[in-house]
């Protein structure tokens, strides 16, 4: 039988008061003045954010939820090529895209990013013709890269700048036939890589945490709703364990082995979030506003950020997940 | 005594709830600026704090469907590319 020791390191210790609960999580001590066990965990929840400037139903998000940016997408009146940086408290504009024709007003509808602040990018997109459009983020200003091998709207962009993936979405052009297919970019140019098994748009994926050889893409439509689950190991997708329920317009954050989907649609828009650890999904806090999401969401799955969507309107507002760590009292009940 | 308290207020974004409030009491919003709190002693709080107009269940649910009847008619009366675009709002119950 494994002791604590064996699988800490340490042994159960002694103290007269709690530690502080942020360097004790995952700890578990004997509180002498109270005589009971106790231990630190984190307890995860979404709060409000500061409200995105303007109603935005798709566009992409990416960064962390401190170091965010929010980069086109629909409606074309309010967002059009505009770009937004999220310094975790409110949204301030920076310069615009770069796409052209600066005048077209769907250029940048249903775009997805992924990568940091400062070294972000985007692709895809456009409507009712999607385009292969793809755009490198310094942090100041947007410079156009080499374009996706296909036209694509709706699939997803995931990993950083220089090692990137583009992989799902539609072909962008009515009729709208859903794709498996991956494209690895690294900041100047795309290769093809291996094709999901479930053809998929509107999916969930790692987004910005993710790798070139460590990706994730669930549910999402296919085109009905689907709960599918697979990982991209660097050259070909693997079905896993399946999302807990099948929804589209799902929004993300994390990597393979530590990732949340949240929110989306099978019919109401959804509040709720799922977990991921890399073998299970598992039920986590929801949020306060049901909406349907097309990419705008970044961060990682214990820091992740979500502004606008759809819900009965487009929205503006914005959510925080996180965790904080507090103490709580062993029992065995 | 009932489970939730219903009203109308208006988020005003950052820390409007924060990650504690979530952890004390439920929470939800829904269209008309309508939120569906947790009748306990913090929930209650909050909402008077942020200045909630409480409502009947009865009320809420009006003003919830008001909107979504109004979203649904501008939907089934847009162009095929604009159902395209938007899905058609679902009816709400609230809890």
């Amino acid at each position: 039988m494994s002791t604590y020791k064996d699988l800490v390191g340490k042994y159960v210790r002694s103290v007269s008061s709690d530690p502080t609960a942020a360097y004790a999580e995952g700890e578990i001590w004997y509180n002498t003045t109270s005589n009971t066990f106790k231990t630190a965990v984190s307890v995860f929840a979404w709060s409000s954010g500061g409200a995105y400037p303007v109603a935005i139903q798709s566009g992409a998000g990416f960064g962390t939820q401190t170091a965010a940016v929010g980069a086109g997408g629909t409606p074309p009146g309010n967002v059009g090529l505009k770009t937004f940086e999220y310094n975790g408290s409110s949204w301030t504009a920076v310069n615009n895209m770069s796409r052209t024709p600066t005048g077209s007003p769907y250029l940048s509808a249903y775009t997805s990013g992924s990568g940091t602040l400062t070294a972000g990018w985007a692709a895809g997109g456009g409507y009712p013709t999607a385009v292969n459009n793809v755009e490198n983020y310094d942090g100041t200003t947007w410079t156009a890269s080499a374009v996706l091998p296909a036209t694509r709207g709706g699939g997803n962009s995931s990993g950083p700048q220089t090692a990137g993936l583009y992989f799902a979405g539609t072909t962008g052009s009515p009729p709208r036939g859903v794709l498996a297919t991956t494209y690895e970019y690294d900041g100047e140019g795309w290769t093809a890589g291996g094709d999901l098994n479930t053809a998929r748009t509107n999916a969930g994926s790692t987004g910005p945490t993710g790798s070139q050889t460590a990706a994730l893409s669930f549910a999402g439509n296919t085109p009905g709703f689907t709960n599918k689950t697979e990982e991209y190991n660097g050259s070909s997708w693997t079905e896993v364990n399946a999302f807990p329920d099948s929804r589209s317009y799902v929004g993300y954050a994390g990597s393979q082995t530590d990732a949340i989907g949240f929110s989306g649609y099978n019919g109401p828009a959804l509040t709720t979030t799922k977990s991921y650890d890399g073998t299970n999904w598992s039920s986590a806090p929801s949020l306060s506003t049901g909406r349907l999401l097309y990419h705008t969401n970044a961060g990682t799955a214990s820091a992740a950020v979500v502004f606008g969507g759809e819900g009965t309107t487009v929205l503006t507002n914005t959510e925080e997940f996180s965790g904080t760590s507090t103490i709580q009292t062993v029992t065995t009940s | 005594m009932s489970l939730f308290i219903y009203g109308t207020a208006t988020n005003t974004g950052k820390n409007f709830f924060t990650h504690q409030d979530r952890l004390d009491f439920f929470l939800e919003n829904h269209p008309a600026n309508i939120w569906v709190v947790g009748n306990n002693e913090k929930g209650a709080v909050w909402f008077a704090s942020k200045g909630g107009i409480t409502k009947t269940k009865e009320e809420a649910q009006a003003l919830v469907n008001a909107e979504v009847t109004a979203a649904q008619e501008t939907w089934d009366a847009g162009t095929d590319v604009e159902k395209e675009r938007f899905r058609r709002p679902s009816n709400i119950v609230l809890p």
